[in-house]
This record gives C-alpha cells, sequence and structure tokens, in this order.
C-alpha cells in the first residue's frame, strides 16, 4: 500500500497547499483560498477557476470529499464544505515526510560543507 | 455592491458559461460566491487588488477551459459492471448500459485524423509527384515535403491514441480495435481527398513525360494502355499502403493507449519514450520514402506488368484490354469498380484522345471510389452492429441484452 501512496507523490504544489489547509477542519472554496495564501506566505493565489478544478479533481480522486456544512447560502441551500478522507490524509502525510527527508538531507549536506 | 463590482459579478457569471457543463452545474454556483466574496475583499483594499484579481482570473482561464474540456472528453466513466468485459473495436463499453452500442467515436477520430493527414499528404506530395511526372520541375521545398511525410505517419497514430483513449476502452483488445479502426479511416480518407488524386497523376507519369506532342499511332496505345493501366495500379497500391499503415499504426497507437488501462501491457511503459522512439522510426521511414524510393516502386511495377507488353506490338487492342482485364481482375475491391467505371466513362477516342475526355474518365473513377469508401464504412458498421447485438445478447450477464433478462 506504502507503494501506492508514493507512486502519488510528489504532489504539486496546489495540491499540497490544498490538502494542509484542509488538515485541521472542513473549510468551504473560500477559506481554502484565503488558507492556502496565508499558508504559502502569499506567494501562491488560487484563482477560483483553478481552485475548483483542482477540488473536482481531489474528489475524483477520493482525497477529499465535498459536504454540506452547516451555514447556509444566500439561496438558502446548505454551503459545501471539503474535508480530508482517510486517503487524502495519508497522502498529505506520505508528502510531508518526504519533504522531511529531502529537508534533513540538505541539512546534513549544508553542514558537512560547513565544516 | 457597486456598480463596478456588479458588472464583474456578471461578467464572470458570463465566463462561467464556457466550462463544460457537467463542471459548470456541480460548481458552478459556488464559484461564483467565492468570486463574489473575493470581489468584495479586493474592493475593501483597493483598486489595485481589484483589477489583480480580475486580471488573475482572466489569465487562468484558458488553460482551466483547457484542463476542464480535456478532462471532459478523456475521461473514463465509472465502471458500473466489472465483470463484464469490453466488446472492442468498433462497441460500445458495454459497462456503460445508458449509451449506444455502437462506438463512433473512433470513427470521428479517424475522419479528423484523416483530413489532417490529407492535408500532410498533400505537402508531401506536392515535393515527390511533379519530380516523378515533370523532371525538373518541384513545386514545394524539399523540407516541406519531408514534414508531410514525416506527418502522415504520425497522424494516425495519434488518431488511434485518441480512439482508445477518447472512446474509452479498458482492455487491449478494445484500444488496439478501436485505434487500427480510427487509423485505418485516417489512412482511407486521407486516400479520397489527396491519395487517389496523387495515385492518378502518378499512374500517368509514362504520358506526362512524354508531354504535350505528336505520337505514332502504337506509341499513342501504348502510352494510353500504360497511363490507364497505371493509374489503376497506383490507385490500388496508395489505397492498401495508406489504408494498411494506417491500421497498423492506429493499432500501435491504441495499444499504447491501453497501458494506460491495465498497465504494464508494453515492454515500453513511457508514454513519452514510446512516442519519442516512435517519432524517430517515423523520422526513418520518411526519409526513405523520397521521390527516388517512389520512382523504384514504379519501375517495379511497370516491370510486373510488362508480361503483357509483347501483345502491344502484335495486337494493340487486344493489348489494351488484357491488361485492364488483368489489373481489374487482380485488383481489390476498390480499384475493381474505379477501373470499371473508368472503362464505362471513357469518352476517348483512342487515336484522338481530347482533353474533356481524359477529365471525364477520371471523375468517373473518382466517383466510383467515393462510392466505394462510402459504401465500406456503411457495410462495416452494418456488420458491426450485428455482431454487437449477437456478442450482447450471448455474453451479457442477466438484465443486459435487448432486455432479455
Amino acid at each position: 500500500m506504502q507503494t501506492e501512496l508514493e507512486r502519488q507523490l510528489p504532489l504539486t504544489e496546489p495540491t499540497f497547499f490544498i490538502l494542509l489547509s484542509l488538515l485541521p477542519s472542513q473549510r468551504h472554496g473560500y477559506a481554502i483560498m484565503k488558507e492556502v495564501a496565508a499558508l504559502s506566505g502569499g506567494r501562491l493565489s488560487l484563482g477560483t477557476g483553478t481552485l475548483y478544478g483542482a477540488l473536482k479533481r481531489l474528489c475524483e480522486q477520493t482525497w477529499i470529499e465535498r459536504v454540506d456544512d452547516a451555514e447556509e447560502d444566500e439561496q438558502g441551500r446548505p454551503r459545501k464544505a471539503y474535508r480530508l478522507t482517510e486517503l487524502g490524509r495519508r497522502i498529505l502525510e506520505a508528502e510531508i515526510g518526504r519533504l522531511q527527508t529531502l529537508v534533513r538531507a540538505a541539512e546534513l549536506s549544508s553542514a558537512g560543507g560547513a565544516l | 455592491m457597486s456598480r463596478a463590482l456588479r458588472a464583474a459579478l456578471l461578467g464572470y457569471a458570463a465566463l462561467l458559461r464556457l466550462y463544460p457543463p457537467p463542471f459548470r452545474r456541480a460548481f458552478g454556483a459556488e464559484m461564483l460566491e467565492v468570486f463574489a466574496a473575493a470581489l468584495s475583499d479586493a474592493a475593501g483594499r483597493s483598486t489595485g487588488a481589484l483589477l489583480w484579481l480580475c486580471a488573475r482570473e482572466l489569465h487562468e482561464l484558458p488553460g482551466n477551459l483547457l484542463r476542464e474540456y480535456h478532462a471532459l472528453w478523456f475521461a473514463r466513466p465509472p465502471r458500473l459492471h466489472p465483470t463484464f468485459p469490453s466488446g472492442g473495436g468498433l462497441f460500445m463499453d458495454e459497462s456503460v448500459p445508458a449509451r449506444s452500442l455502437l462506438n463512433l467515436r473512433p470513427v470521428y477520430a479517424g475522419l479528423v485524423g484523416g483530413m489532417a493527414a490529407a492535408a500532410a499528404l498533400f505537402l508531401a506530395l506536392c515535393g515527390a509527384l511533379p519530380l516523378l511526372g515533370v523532371p525538373g520541375w518541384s513545386v514545394a521545398p524539399l523540407a516541406l515535403a519531408g514534414l508531410g511525410r514525416l506527418l502522415v505517419l504520425l497522424l494516425p497514430l495519434v488518431a488511434g491514441y485518441c480512439a482508445a483513449c477518447w472512446g474509452w476502452f479498458r482492455d487491449a483488445r478494445g484500444a488496439l480495435c478501436a485505434g487500427a479502426l480510427a487509423g485505418a479511416l485516417t489512412g482511407l480518407v486521407a486516400w479520397l481527398l489527396v491519395g487517389s488524386a496523387g495515385a492518378g497523376v502518378l499512374g500517368q507519369a509514362e504520358l506526362l513525360r512524354y508531354g504535350a506532342r505528336q505520337a505514332p499511332t502504337g506509341t499513342m496505345l501504348g502510352l494510353l494502355s500504360e497511363s490507364v493501366a497505371g493509374i489503376v495500379w497506383a490507385t490500388h497500391l496508395s489505397f492498401w499502403v495508406l489504408a494498411g499503415l494506417g491500421a497498423a499504426l492506429g493499432g500501435l497507437g491504441g495499444w499504447q493507449a491501453a497501458r494506460m488501462v491495465s498497465g504494464g501491457l508494453l515492454l515500453i511503459t513511457d508514454t513519452r519514450l514510446f512516442f519519442g522512439l516512435t517519432a524517430l522510426v517515423c523520422v526513418a521511414l520518411s526519409l526513405t520514402l523520397r521521390p527516388t524510393a517512389a520512382q523504384q516502386l514504379t519501375s517495379i511495377a511497370s516491370r510486373l506488368r510488362s508480361g503483357a507488353d509483347y501483345l502491344l506490338l502484335a495486337w494493340p487492342v487486344c493489348a489494351v484490354l488484357v491488361k485492364l482485364g488483368v489489373t481489374a481482375a487482380t485488383s481489390s475491391l476498390v480499384s475493381g469498380p474505379i477501373a470499371l467505371m473508368g472503362v464505362l466513362t471513357n469518352g476517348n477516342d483512342p487515336l484522338n484522345p481530347t482533353v474533356p475526355g481524359i477529365v471525364q474518365t477520371l471523375i468517373g473513377a473518382q466517383l466510383a471510389a467515393t462510392l466505394v469508401l462510402v459504401l465500406i464504412p456503411l457495410l462495416l458498421l452494418f456488420c458491426s452492429s450485428v455482431y454487437g447485438a449477437l456478442y450482447r445478447r450471448w455474453s451479457a450477464p442477466h438484465g443486459l441484452g435487448w432486455g432479455l433478462g
């Protein structure tokens, strides 16, 4: 199963930040957009088309799921929110682990160079 | 909300209509709501932020549209009946019961590919035909003709690949058949639009080389018989070369597409490597298809027909008939009717050929080719419908197959 997960890596930057934004709790579209901008330090700013294209694909891959939020929209319908699935959580953890390995390798290498 | 914001929102709502309907239905309302929220936030900050937001949406729009339409056209539907195998080839995957039996997507891919291949073939022939017919006369730069030859080889491959992906074929057999069908259709359409006419000119190379001048009766009859037999031969050859090569390359493309489905089907599992290698093979092939190679083929064809030439000296009219008869008898389903139509519509007096007479003969032959080409796909579609219906009835699990559970 680990191999299956590893085949999905590395994640693209928007995918990684979208999954990361959903890690603490479920969010609706605009909240994801703002959280992605905040997490990336303002470097990554997703347009609505790009955001929803990515959300659609992540839903199809069952990494996230679309649920009804407690809030209602202007028409009185429940707003849609997105939350991580178990598979999405595992993939995100695997990606974080991969990035940590890279950082450790870079730190070791730069420490060796400094010596 | 200010008038400018309302206008921006209306503009965005109009742009949303460009997205594919399924995507718009699922996410359109949400996207509009999110854009409205982002618009209000940006307007609260500055006019620059507002403009930047609108510019970003416009900048991202083409890429997003392309991605969503690509996903819509090439997406595979959810598998509803995983145990039921695909019919393959012309048939819809039976795991999608809502769709019709006949899968026309490979046909569409083949037709579109064929039109592109016809344009490429025209480029290639522009470089080759004048050299064959009238030495020293070249109307197309050699590089352009080479590019045409390369595209003629690559387009059936791409058509086959697209047909297999677009037609939602999951197993290797279905993808291979769909690819081969699309590739063959690509070749057929290219042949119909350009190849047959080119072959007609190629077949008259001897006559063209002789030029418009007075000829003794024997020579003229010889040239005429050579010309008519040459047209049939070249048309026959070009039909099977284009259809066969198209089917083979299309099948290869479809086979590669199947790798996406089952995984590990091919030795070359990297799509980029596969297409890179195929492109190299196509370049090599296109380099061998130079005018001189075509001239060699023509001379081989002439030698094959030369068995009947001695009759020309003894009894010219009989020689013409024998040549036509032998060629028609040994020719294919396509070139047979073309030869027959060419003879029936022949408006030439053998001793005094005229341009309108030659044109009439050529139009007749072309008409026959067109009729045959229309009939062949219809016949294929009919046969495949019958086979598909029987396949579904005999192989389908309970509840499928004409509804006779």
